[in-house]
Formats: structure tokens, sequence, C-alpha cells
């Protein structure tokens, strides 16, 4: 029984949503629109959904506006935020992956010469690499279409998602290095755990059946 | 051009009626501390990188703001405050009588990402309580910290209690490395049970030792997780570090803490290295964030002389109250300016309104006189505007009389009144 009032941040839209959407449905948990775009309610009285971008969930749930949330792990390490990760919910997997143009004379991120420009979406992981790798790069900060910087002279390399090798491919780009392994968490706010336990753990424990534990 | 209109990312200021608001707080915060029988301390802002890092682990040092004196010694501004009071007391208190209790207000900083509720400044406050190393210093550390939040107007204060020391103990008869260390301790702090159960496969740990760190996570609530932990162990060590902890909650029913308000939390392994026993956070339900946490550090006044001197305290992060008071709609007093406008109608009592303002200021009324050359309709605007309760009219002829005119700017009513009367007026008392 969820006693106390909930809230939980979905994406509003990309790769995460679906699979988020499904697993509340598995779990027992219909979502009904509203008029609000931005808010729903669900089967559930006392759980109410807010979509927002998948990558301020973490930010929504950190500061409490939500109570919690589902968001890639990889988002959540980004934001640098204190949260709790509850569940590992096995969907959105893949991989934060460092690449060079197919024709580079880089074979390892050993190799990578000082002060290369590396453009990414995840200046902080990527800044945070380097420098436990000893390495002084330039790291630049894009909002997507990171694949196609190296072509336009943009970057010498770039730190990417991937899930299955295809994309790099495309863009002619060759992987070097593997930063994080990623894949959709439940996240929790560290205050709210604390003083809706009961509620939250009964519906983390339905959505742990769905996943099956392990 | 642009870069003159702004502050650096993760600072701000703090406007008149904001400063006011906090100086309520950070009052407050002074009057309860002194009650508690605790003495102020101030530290320099910046100091060497070595003192502020001392103990507090990679991920403050990471975030410190470091830069270069001109000798080129490695300088720091300071993240927190234990280590600069740790040092203090391990090279300037060491013979002073013990115990010794200090409190400070200060500003911090960490080159963080700017959040709600996180900036790169920020103030502290907090105690630090040296020199015992019984439960009954950490019992009063809790309970000072919940007193304190409660005196500036928080409601539903509440605490949770670990012992890091469970943690070290298991950890320790592992020999691992300290990536696993880190791995192990961030896991559980993230109750990301996955991870953790990754990092202790790969760990050498004996089957017992992952039983009880898988179960830390969960181990929160009243003293029955302490019954279900000495159920898991028989290592002496571990009976003490369980023993030490619930005497520290023993003591603390002899405050006066509301039932309900401390919980026991096995998970609360906070990130700073320096801790060895003891630790606690404080939050209300209302703020997603915790307002601030403190424990025991038994082994950091001895990095700074030869000598162990135990000590427990904590910080409470006066922003983050900010947001918890205005979350719990606390009502702070509206912020009044002067209580008087003093203005002189003509070019010649200018000097008297002058005299008598300080006259005013000398009985305690905060007083401004019209320095605009204003005549008496633009004087009562501004005084309404700014909401001065009261503006006091000098004119020549009631001047004669030894008089002025009062205008309760509320009440819409002028009284005449004499001039040395005029401060048991404004207070209000009967003349």
């Amino acid at each position: 029984m969820i006693q106390d009032k909930l809230s939980m941040a979905l994406p509003n839209k990309g790769r995460l949503q679906e699979p988020a959407i499904d697993l509340l449905k598995k779990a027992g948990i219909r979502i009904v629109r509203t008029e609000r775009q931005y808010l729903a309610e669900t089967s559930e009285p006392n759980l109410e959904i807010i979509f927002v971008r998948a990558s301020d969930i973490p930010v929504y749930v950190y500061f409490g506006a939500a109570d919690l949330g589902i968001t890639g792990h990889d988002l959540v390490t980004e934001r640098m935020v204190e949260v709790y990760e509850l569940l590992d919910l096995k969907f959105g997997r893949c991989e934060l992956t460092m690449a060079v143009p197919t024709g580079s004379r880089i074979y390892s991120v050993q190799d990578l010469p000082n002060d290369v420009r590396v453009a990414t979406e995840f200046p902080n992981l990527a800044s945070a690499y380097f420098e436990k790798l000893g390495k002084k790069v330039e790291v630049i900060a894009v909002r997507g279409s990171t694949e196609i910087t190296p072509t336009v002279g943009l970057a010498d390399a770039i730190v990417d998602l991937t899930s299955t090798g295809k994309t790099l491919e495309a863009n002619d780009l060759r992987p070097i290095g593997m930063l994080l392994v990623s894949s959709a968490r439940l996240i929790c706010n560290k205050i709210a755990l604390r003083t809706k336990e009961a509620s939250i753990s009964a519906l983390v424990g339905r959505m742990k059946s769905v996943i099956g534990d392990g | 051009m642009f870069i003159r209109l702004q502050t650096p990312r993760g600072t701000r200021d703090y406007l008149p009626e904001e400063a006011a608001t906090r100086r309520i707080v950070e009052d407050s915060f002074r009057r309860t501390f002194d009650l508690w029988g605790y003495r102020e301390i101030r530290t320099p802002t910046f100091e060497f990188f070595d003192v502020l890092a001392t103990g507090t682990g990679a991920e403050l040092e990471d975030s410190m703001f470091k830069f270069q004196d001109k000798s080129g010694r490695l300088i720091a501004l300071r993240a927190e405050m234990t280590a600069s009071t740790a040092r203090v007391v391990g090279t300037q208190l060491l013979n002073s009588l013990k115990p010794i209790r200090l409190w400070y207000i200060a500003n911090m900083f960490r080159y963080d990402e700017p959040q709600a509720g996180r900036q790169r400044e920020f103030w502290q406050a907090g105690i630090e309580l040296v020199g015992s190393s019984l439960p009954e210093a950490d019992a009063e550390a809790i309970a000072l910290m919940i007193q304190a939040l409660k005196d500036i107007g928080l409601k539903d204060v509440r605490i949770d209690v670990g012992q890091v020391g469970i943690f070290k103990e298991l950890i320790k008869q592992g020999g691992l490395k300290p990536e696993t260390v880190d791995q192990i301790r961030t896991s559980i702090d993230k109750k990301d049970r996955q991870t953790l159960e990754k990092a202790l496969e790969a760990s050498n740990l004996d089957e017992d030792t992952k039983k009880i760190l898988r179960l830390l996570p969960e181990l929160r609530g009243g003293t029955e997780v302490l019954n279900r932990l000495s159920e898991l162990t028989r290592s002496p060590e571990m009976g003490q570090i369980v023993e030490n902890l619930k005497k520290t909650l023993e003591c603390l029913k002899s405050y006066a803490v509301p039932e309900g308000a401390v919980t026991i939390d096995l998970g609360i392994i906070r990130g700073i290295d320096y801790y060895t026993g003891v630790v606690f956070e404080a939050y209300v339900p209302e703020l997603g964030m915790a307002l601030g946490g403190g424990g025991r550090y038994d082994g950091l006044i001895r990095e700074f002389s030869s000598s162990d001197v135990p000590a427990t305290g904590f910080a409470i992060g006066v922003d983050r109250c900010m947001l918890a008071l205005e979350k719990q709609a606390y009502p702070f007093p509206t912020v009044t300016r002067s209580t008087a406008l003093i203005l002189p109608v003509t070019e010649k009592m200018r000097g008297e309104a002058n005299r008598i303002a300080n006259l005013l200021r000398q009985s305690g009324i905060s007083t401004e006189t019209d320095i605009s050359g204003w005549n008496l309709s633009r004087g009562l605007s501004y005084g309404s505007r700014a909401n001065i309760p009261y503006v006091v009219v000098l004119g020549e002829e009631e001047y004669e009389r030894g008089t002025a005119v009062v205008r309760d700017m509320k009440a819409g009513k002028q009284t005449e009144v004499k001039i040395d009367e005029l401060p048991a007026f404004l207070r209000g008392e009967k003349t």
C-alpha cells in the first residue's frame, strides 16, 4: 500500500521513456494523463508522475521536487548529485565510450596526446576520466550530434553513449576506451526514503518483482 | 564588459531584506551555542592546502578552490571548518582546560556544480566539542544540533544516527585496495545494492563480513537494528562499537528530544574520511536535503600534534536552513528600516534635526534624517513608501515651544510631543 503522497519523475521523451512506462504497467501502475502535459496521475491514488527531461531527473530528485525518478546511471553520475540508486532496472543498457576517427593513429587512451579536443554531452564524466588518466584534454560540451564533431573538425575525439556500435561505425569512428557502463535506475531522494520509507519500500518491492532481483 | 555585471557562478549577493532574515537565523545559532557554554572561534578563510586537506578525503580535496601564493605554496579556501579547528587545537590549545567547546558561523567554499541548495560559497554554523571520548559528548553534540535547529524556528527536526566504526571495522579485515573500499562505501551510501554486490564479490572479504556489509543499507530503525547486527557478529570490537552507539542513544533520552526524532541508520557512512565513531545527519521532511551533519573524529587532532585528543562536532548549512524555513512557511518578521524619520520643514531646523536624531539613537530608536532637502509632502511620501512608522516633523513654531509634531504613518494621526519626551513616545510608552 502506498500511504504517503509520492511523486516520480519519468523521461518526457527518448529511449528510456517507453520501457519505464512499461515497467510501471507490469508493476500494476497505469499512467493516466491529465490536461497538464508534464503531470500525470496513476492508478495508485497517492502516486503522481512528473514528465521532465531524462538528464534533469537527477536534479529534480536530489532537490526533492520528485521523491523518485527513472533515468540513466550515466545521467545521475554526470549531474554529480547525491541520490539513492535503489534499483538497476536493467533496460537502457549502454556504454559511455571514447572514440576517434577510424583513420586515427590513436589506438588506446594512453596514446592520446596532450591538448587533444574531445566533444561530449558528458563534460563532468569526461573531465574526471582524463584527470584520472593524467591527460590534459580540452573537453568541449555539446548538446547532441556528438558523433559528427570529428568530421567537421570541431573535435579530435568524442565521448558518447553507444549500445550497438553502429552509430560509431556509420560515422567512421573507432572505440578506444570505455568510461562507464550504464542502465536505467530507480533513483530516490535521500530524505524522502527516510520520511516515506514504508510507501517507497512497497513500490520498490513491486518494481523489483517485475525485473527480478539479482 | 559582461563580466563586470556578474558575480562568479555559485556566488550571490544578499540584499538588505534577505541579509536581515539570515541575520535573525545566525543570531539564533549564536545564542543557542552560547547558552550551551560554547565559545566562538575564527580561523583564516584561506590556509595551506595541506592543513585543509588533512583527513578530509579525495572528494572534498578535489572540490577545494586552490591557488598559489607568491612564493609558490599551495593555498586553499576552507571547504569546511573541522580541519582548521583541529589545527588550532593541536597547535595552540593542547594544554588548555578540557573539554573545549567551540562554535563558528563562517563562509565555506567548494568548487562543485552549483545546484539548488548548493552554492560555491555557502555558510555553515557549527560546533566542535573537544576532549571527551565518552558517549555523553556525542549525545551533547546531537542534542545541541536538534536544539539549534528548533531554536531558529524549524518544526519536526529529525536526526539519523549511525556509527562509521562498524564500516571501518568490517573493512579493516580484508586488506582491500582503496578503490574497492571506495566502491563499497559509495554503493552503501547510495543504497545501490547491485554495485555493492559486484564490489563484494570481487573482494576477498569473508562471507560473514559480506553478509553484514550487504545488510548495512537496510539497518535503519529503532534499537532492534542493533540487535540484528549483534546477532551477525561475535567480534568483541564490534560489540564495543554497538555498545557505544547504544549508550549515546541512551544518554540522548535525558535531553528534551521529542519521541521519534531520532532514528538509527547504520547506512550513514559520511563522505569525509576523518570520522571514526558516532555520526549523524539532520533533516526536516519538507526539504529533500540534509540540513547538516557531524560526528566523532578521534584521530584528526593527532595529525597536528603528537597527542590523541578525542573530539566530536557538527556543521549546519545555513543556506539550507533558510530553504527549509521557507518550505515550512516560517513567519519571518517584516523587516523595517528605521523607526523614525526626522523631517525639518525649514532650512533653519536642519541642524536641530540631527541633534534630535542623536537623542533618539541614544535611546535605541533607529532614526534617519532627511538629507535630500525635501518639503513636507515629499518627506511624508518617502516615509510612507519606506514603511517608516513615525515621521517627526520639525517646524520652527513648534520648536520654539519645545515640541515637534509626530505623525503616526499607519494610523494617520498627528500628535504634538515635547522634544525630550520623544524617545518615550516613539517607544509607545505613556508620557
